[in-house]
C-alpha cells in the first residue's frame, strides 16, 4: 500500500495529535489505519487529502479527537513508568559516579514526592476524563501539573543541599544490589515498551563511566571525555533509530 | 423532535443514512461513501463519516470486526449494526417521515 507524501504526513500528524490528546494507543491505531485505507482508495480515484477531509487538517483532527475518550488508565501507566524510569536513572547515575550516599531528606523525600505525583496525576486525569474541557484548558492543567512536579523534586534537592546529612553510604554488596534494581527497572521498561531504548541509553550513559571509575581512572578530564562520547553515541543511536523507523 | 442547529441536523441525517446502509449488511468506510454516492448523496465530504462512525460505535449503535481484505491485503474494519442501532434507525425513520412530510407541505403550498 503506497500513499502519497501528503497523505502520509496527514496520517502521521493525526497519530501524534491523538496521542498528545491522551487517546488510547489501540484506538489511535484503529482510526489511523482506517483513514489510511480510505485515503489509499480515494487516491486511486484521483482525490487528495483535501478532497476527502473537506476542511483544514486541524479542524478535522479536532473533530476526530472529540469523538474519542481520554484514556487516563493508559496515561497513569505512562506516568508510573516515567517516575520509575526517573528513579532508575537517579540510582544508576549515583552508582556510576560511585557516590550512592543518601540523607533522610532524600530517602523520604523522593518516594514521598513520587507517590504524591502519581496520586495527583491519577486524580487530575480522572477529573479531566469526567469533564470535557477545551483543549487549551487541558494543556494548561497538564502544564501547571508538570511545573508542580518539577518544583517538588527541586524542593527536595534544595532541602537536601541545605540540611541533608548523609546517613547511608551504600557500598559494596548493597551498591551492587541497587545496581541490580535499577538495571531491573530498565529491563522491565524495555520489555513493556517493546523497545531497546531503555536498555541502550542507560548502558551507553552509565556503563563507560562506571568502568572508567572502577578500573581505570577517576581523572575528571578523562571522565568528561568519556561522558561526552557517551552522549554523542546516544545521539547517533537516536538518529539511527529514527531513520530506521521512517523506513519501516 | 427537539430543536437542532443546521450542522446537527445534517449530521443527524447523515447518521440515519449510515445506519440504514450498515443495516443492509456489514460494510467499511470507503464502501459506505460509494453507496451514498450511488443514491445521489454526493455532497457529503468523505472524511466526515469517520467522526460519526466513532460516535455511533461509542453509543453502541454499530460494532466492528476486522477482516482480511479479500485480495489478501491488510486487515480492514467492517461495521455491522447492533440491536440499539436498529432501534435508532427505526426512530430516525419515524422522525424523518414527519420532517419530510412537513417540509414537502411547506415547499408545495
Amino acid at each position: 500500500m503506497e500513499l502519497s507524501a501528503e497523505s502520509r504526513e496527514f496520517i502521521e500528524n493525526l497519530r501524534v495529535y491523538l496521542f498528545a490528546t491522551g487517546k488510547s494507543e489501540k484506538e489511535i491505531e484503529e482510526i489511523v489505519r482506517e483513514l489510511a485505507d480510505h485515503l489509499y482508495e480515494a487516491e486511486k480515484r484521483g482525490k487528495s487529502v483535501q478532497n476527502v477531509i473537506g476542511m483544514s487538517p486541524k479542524a478535522y483532527m479536532e473533530e476526530i479527537a472529540r469523538e474519542m475518550r481520554f484514556d487516563y488508565k493508559e496515561w497513569t501507566k505512562y506516568g508510573i513508568m516515567i517516575i520509575l524510569g526517573f528513579f532508575a536513572f537517579i540510582l544508576m547515575n549515583d552508582i556510576s559516579e560511585l557516590r550512592a550516599n543518601y540523607s533522610w531528606i532524600q530517602m523520604i523525600g523522593y518516594p514521598l514526592v513520587g507517590a504524591l505525583i502519581i496520586f495527583a496525576m491519577m486524580k487530575l486525569f480522572q477529573f479531566m476524563a469526567a469533564n470535557r474541557f477545551p483543549k487549551m484548558k487541558e494543556m494548561m492543567l497538564l502544564g501547571s501539573f508538570s511545573l508542580f512536579s518539577i518544583f517538588l523534586f527541586v524542593a527536595v534537592i534544595i532541602l537536601d543541599k541545605r540540611y541533608g546529612e548523609v546517613v547511608i553510604e551504600i557500598q559494596g554488596f548493597y551498591a551492587f544490589l541497587l545496581f541490580l534494581i535499577a538495571a531491573g527497572i530498565f529491563v522491565g521498561l524495555a520489555l513493556w515498551s517493546k523497545s531497546w531504548v531503555m536498555i541502550i541509553v542507560p548502558v551507553l550513559l552509565f556503563f563507560p563511566e562506571l568502568v572508567m571509575r572502577l578500573f581505570i581512572t577517576d581523572d575528571p578530564v578523562s571522565l568528561m571525555v568519556v561522558n561526552f562520547i557517551s552522549l554523542l553515541s546516544i545521539l547517533v543511536v537516536f538518529i539511527y533509530s529514527l531513520k530506521s523507523e521512517r523506513k519501516a | 423532535m427537539t430543536a437542532l442547529d443546521t450542522s446537527q441536523l445534517l449530521k443527524g441525517i447523515l447518521e440515519g443514512c449510515l445506519l440504514s446502509i450498515i443495516a443492509k449488511g456489514e460494510t467499511y468506510g470507503y464502501e459506505m461513501i460509494e453507496k451514498l454516492e450511488q443514491y445521489g448523496l454526493t455532497m457529503v465530504k468523505e472524511g466526515s463519516i469517520y467522526p460519526l462512525l466513532l460516535r455511533m460505535r461509542k453509543e453502541n449503535l454499530v460494532a466492528v470486526k476486522t477482516k482480511a481484505v479479500p485480495s489478501g491485503g491488510p486487515q480492514r474494519k467492517y461495521y455491522y449494526i447492533t440491536e440499539d442501532g436498529i432501534a435508532a434507525l427505526e426512530h430516525f425513520k419515524k422522525n424523518w417521515a414527519e420532517i419530510s412530510t412537513s417540509v414537502n407541505k411547506i415547499l408545495n403550498t
